[in-house]
């Protein structure tokens, strides 16, 4: 077992190469600036009080921020709201670690200095208070890591189904924005002309000009390969043409407008109602030429692809 | 073999025979016939595809007899040229998405269609019998081609599928008379409320020779009297799994209709609301009671605890029990599993906590499969079981083959007593939620028990890793992980050094999927020999550039190197782009023609 933990430090973890001079920061990606900084501000301001433990932890403060704060910013990227953001950070994170460790990598490292030695120490006191603090934190914060721990989506609603047994309309409205909100909402999404439905996590978004952005940047990749063999412009006009296409998709004054099928079934114009409902009972979402939208509500329109086999069954 | 007794016998009548008549055939020609009548007794694939390449004369006549055809990424291989090389098959498997794609990491729209496959088989094997796919996307045109072309069709097998709806459905049932196996599960399916069609109701009203019937995952109302009439005139049923509609009324008069059945999913397992029937438990114990070949039981999907006891007179007879839907306490699942003696699979939820796990290990000493699901899939979520039930179930259950095993809190004292206990692992998958957890107790990395697991457990092929992981455990699983087929990596790792042990030292890995660990480029070039004995290598959320991509995509030209975007694909021309998604694996087909705008292959 001697054996082992001198193993352990050959191979050292990544906290153990932060060194002590260096603050230790991310690579910012220009997306995540704002958010990386504000969390790690936060994080050490936090921290700073809540470690401030009499005894041998006091001379171990200089190192123990950096360590902790990465420990930290970890735990709270992967629990911070959005989603998106919180994993480019965390691989740009790991992005740096790992530069650290390629440039000081050549084969086995041999860091049998007392000085890391006392690291590793550290890092197991670090790592058993890390739990505790860390869950705390992310209670704090909103949606998860996506796709983690990997249950298939219909496990995930267990939990909420059998609290709605007893009382399911008193309870469904109430339960439904908790957990859209907590665990990804993912519904389909469908685009007049585009022959690929997508997916969209409405728990990502806190409100529809998000919601917006994020159905332009799904779909526009189509727009992109269309007009590639159409047209004849540069680069910018074609930006131009994406953005009329998908403005105002709220409003019904753009070339698209968004509308959703709810939980009876029921077409209904996104704009009508407030986010929060619409997040809790949309069940399919549908980008449509604004010039069907007269034909609404009758549901004449099938949402099926194709008519055909309707048409076979029927008969 | 009397096949081949009577060939010598007619050869030696020939060369009796006087001159004038036909020519005796070669022995070249005797040789093939007699390989012939042994391939047709080879029905593993790996069997099959190894005597394939053993010369010329083998690949043909294996070309002209394997019947069952099994394709394991529908992009490996096109279907133009499975139907050029294999000249009658009778049932395909085709697999599409990676797995990950359960856990919403590949974006909706990916590919995996079934459409290119249904029209070119549809004109090669008249005479197919079966199709069974997994991860594909499989659309109501693909079902009305599948029952239109295959008159003799029998089996179809959908699996975590998408893209159909109960329109397809209700062409399948109402055109393939000979529909022996309908099994539905775990698929996702298109229906809008309001469009739904009962396609129960579209089976033909004659005797049918149905033998399978699930559709526990198919959550669309139907017709009861339907499934009555039909499970009436089905005496080959075997197993019936019905959707979460059947309440425990229905599902009484099911069991009546049928008491031959041996695999029962029991829908919602609850009562009707408000119901003026006399006790229905009472008539469930007694319908259970005369179910004389149950022996396996799943469903249970609303279930009302109160009436669970009705199932007592199977317990005993029981070897399959999936109780995974059911919230149950430790107290409510004892009286149950006590009796279950021969239980060889179960299923079920983390809220029966270690003691219910306790109980089960007391019991159940010929488990071979065990799954515990949390009931609360959430990073941070309080799980009632631990390495307490773990040690339980090791100490209980030696036989037991595959384990997985969702929970908060684990030991390494509790993996490594696993891995003495149960030497006879394959499928060992452990997820610790919370992620880079260490050891509950000792604070350290979970190195030392994934590590005791590859070393004790000789015959594993499939191992899932997580909780607070270093390179150590890497090093592990390269040294001793010889047999492992299939590694699915989360969360976990210090740098390169892990991957690469992994790479250089795992020589039969099949599927690596890894996501969200520090492993970086020249990684992922190290394992560049290994790469076409692989089915696939996904990589998420790690430390990949469009430079490394680039590189492996330049120097094997048979991997497809895919690169999955969520958003914009703009960025992509840079080399010091971070690659969110690689998904690469090897193809006789080249880069796929149907990728959409977010997949580019490099």
């Amino acid at each position: 077992m001697e054996e082992e933990s001198k193993e352990k430090e050959r191979y050292p973890k990544l906290l153990h190469l932060i060194p002590n001079e260096r603050e230790w920061k991310p690579i910012i990606n220009q997306k995540t600036a704002n958010l990386t900084n504000k969390l790690l501000d936060q994080d050490e301001r936090e921290l700073e009080l809540k470690l401030g433990l009499p005894g041998r932890d006091m001379e171990e403060t200089e190192e123990k921020p950096s360590l902790h704060s990465l420990g930290y910013s970890l735990n709270a990227f992967h629990s911070s709201s959005a989603s998106h953001g919180a994993k480019r950070a965390f691989s740009d994170a790991i992005k740096y670690k790992s530069q650290v460790y390629n440039a000081r990598m050549g084969k086995e490292l041999s860091l049998g200095t007392s000085v890391e030695r006392e690291k590793n120490k550290q890092c197991q006191e670090t790592e058993a208070i890390r739990k505790p603090l860390a869950t705390a934190q992310a209670r704090n914060a909103a949606a998860p890591v996506v796709g983690w721990p990997p249950v298939r989506s219909f496990r995930k609603n267990i939990a909420s189904s059998s609290k709605q047994l007893p009382e399911p309309q008193k309870y469904e409205t109430e339960a439904n924005p908790n957990t859209n909100s907590k665990k990804g909402n993912f519904v389909k999404i469908n685009m007049d002309g585009v022959p690929i439905g997508r997916k969209v996590d409405l728990s990502a978004y806190d409100g529809y000009e998000k919601l917006c952005l994020a159905v332009k940047e799904l779909f526009k990749g189509f727009y992109q390969v269309q007009k590639d063999s159409s047209k004849v412009g540069d680069g910018e006009s074609r930006e131009n043409g994406e953005d009329e296409i998908f403005s105002c998709l709220l409003d019904g004054s753009g070339e698209y407008t968004l509308v959703y099928e709810d939980t009876e079934g029921d077409r209904v114009l996104a704009s009508d109602v407030p986010w929060r409902l619409f997040v809790s009972s949309a069940r399919r979402l549908r980008v449509i030429k604004s010039s069907e939208l007269s034909r609404l509500p009758t549901g004449s329109i099938s949402w099926r692809k194709s008519s055909t086999v309707q048409h076979i069954i029927k008969s | 073999m009397k096949e081949v007794s009577n060939m010598t016998n007619e050869d030696e009548k020939h060369e009796r025979a006087p001159a004038g008549d036909s020519p005796p055939p070669s022995s070249d020609e005797v040789f093939k016939k007699v390989i012939e009548n042994v391939l047709e007794l080879l029905t593993s694939k790996r069997d099959r595809n190894a005597a394939s390449a053993v010369c010329r004369s083998w690949y043909d006549t294996d070309a002209r007899t394997r019947r069952d055809l099994f394709i394991g990424n529908c992009y490996a291989v096109s279907p133009d040229r499975v139907v050029e090389r294999f000249k009658s098959i009778k049932s395909i498997v085709l697999k599409g998405k990676p797995r990950f794609a359960d856990f919403n990491l590949v974006p909706y729209g990916w590919g995996a269609n079934f459409t290119p496959w249904v029209k070119t088989l549809r004109d090669a094997y008249q005479n197919l019998e079966s199709i069974s796919l997994k991860r594909m996307v499989v659309t109501d045109e693909n079902l009305m081609s599948i029952a239109d072309n295959f008159p003799l069709f029998k089996d179809l097998s959908l699996v975590c599928c998408e893209g159909f709806s109960t329109l397809g459905l209700a062409v399948i049932a109402e055109r393939c008379r000979h529909l022996r196996v309908l099994d539905l599960i775990e698929d996702d399916l298109e229906d809008e409320e309001n469009e739904t069609v009962d396609w129960i109701s579209k089976f033909p009203e004659t005797t049918t020779s149905l033998e399978s019937l699930v559709f526990d995952c198919v959550g669309n109302r139907f017709d009861i009297h339907a499934l009555e009439g039909l499970v009436a005139r089905s005496p080959s049923l075997r197993r019936l799994r019905v959707n979460q509609h059947v309440t425990l009324e229905q599902l009484h008069q099911l069991m009546l209709l049928a008491p031959q059945i041996n695999n029962l999913g029991t829908g919602a397992f609850r009562s009707e609301k408000g119901s003026m029937v006399a006790d229905p438990n009472l008539n469930l114990v007694s319908a259970f009671a005369s179910s004389k070949s149950l022996n396996s039981l799943s469903g249970f999907r609303e279930i009302e605890p109160e009436h669970l006891p009705a199932i007592y007179p199977v317990c005993a007879n029981l070897t399959s029990l999936n109780i995974s839907y059911a919230n149950l306490s430790a107290d409510q699942l004892n009286p149950v599993i006590r009796q279950c003696h021969n239980l060889q699979t179960f299923w079920v939820l983390d809220t029966v906590g270690d003691e219910g796990l306790q109980a089960v290990a007391e019991t159940c000493h010929d488990l071979r499969e065990l799954r515990v699901f949390p009931f609360d899939p959430t990073e941070d979520s309080e799980s009632s079981v631990s390495d307490i039930g773990l040690q339980f179930i090791s100490e209980g259950c030696h036989k037991l083959h595959k384990i997985l095993y969702f929970c908060q809190r684990m030991t390494n004292a509790a993996v490594i007593t696993m891995s003495n206990n149960c030497p006879n692992l394959v499928v060992f998958r452990l997820c610790i939620m919370g992620l880079h957890k260490p050891d509950r107790i000792t604070g350290e990395s979970m190195d030392e028990g994934f590590g005791a697991i590859v070393m004790n457990c000789k015959k594993l092929i499939r191992l899932s890793v997580s909780g607070l992981l270093t390179d150590k455990a890497f090093e592990y699983i390269g040294r001793y992980g010889k047999l492992i087929r299939t590694l699915s990596v989360a969360f976990a790792g210090d740098c390169d050094l892990g991957l690469r042990y992994v790479l250089e030292g795992c020589t039969r890995l099949q599927k690596l999927e890894i996501r969200d660990c520090p492993f970086g480029d020249s990684a992922l070039i190290s394992g560049l020999p290994l790469y076409y004995n692989m089915r696939f290598l996904w990589m998420s959320s790690c430390n990949l550039s469009m430079r490394g991509c680039r590189e492996v995509a330049r120097s094997k030209p048979n991997l497809v190197v895919e690169v999955i975007k969520d958003g914009d694909m703009e960025d992509e021309g840079e080399e010091e782009t971070v690659v969110e998604r690689l998904y690469m694996y090897r193809s006789l087909a080249g880069p796929r023609t149907d990728a959409p705008p977010f997949v580019k292959i490099l």
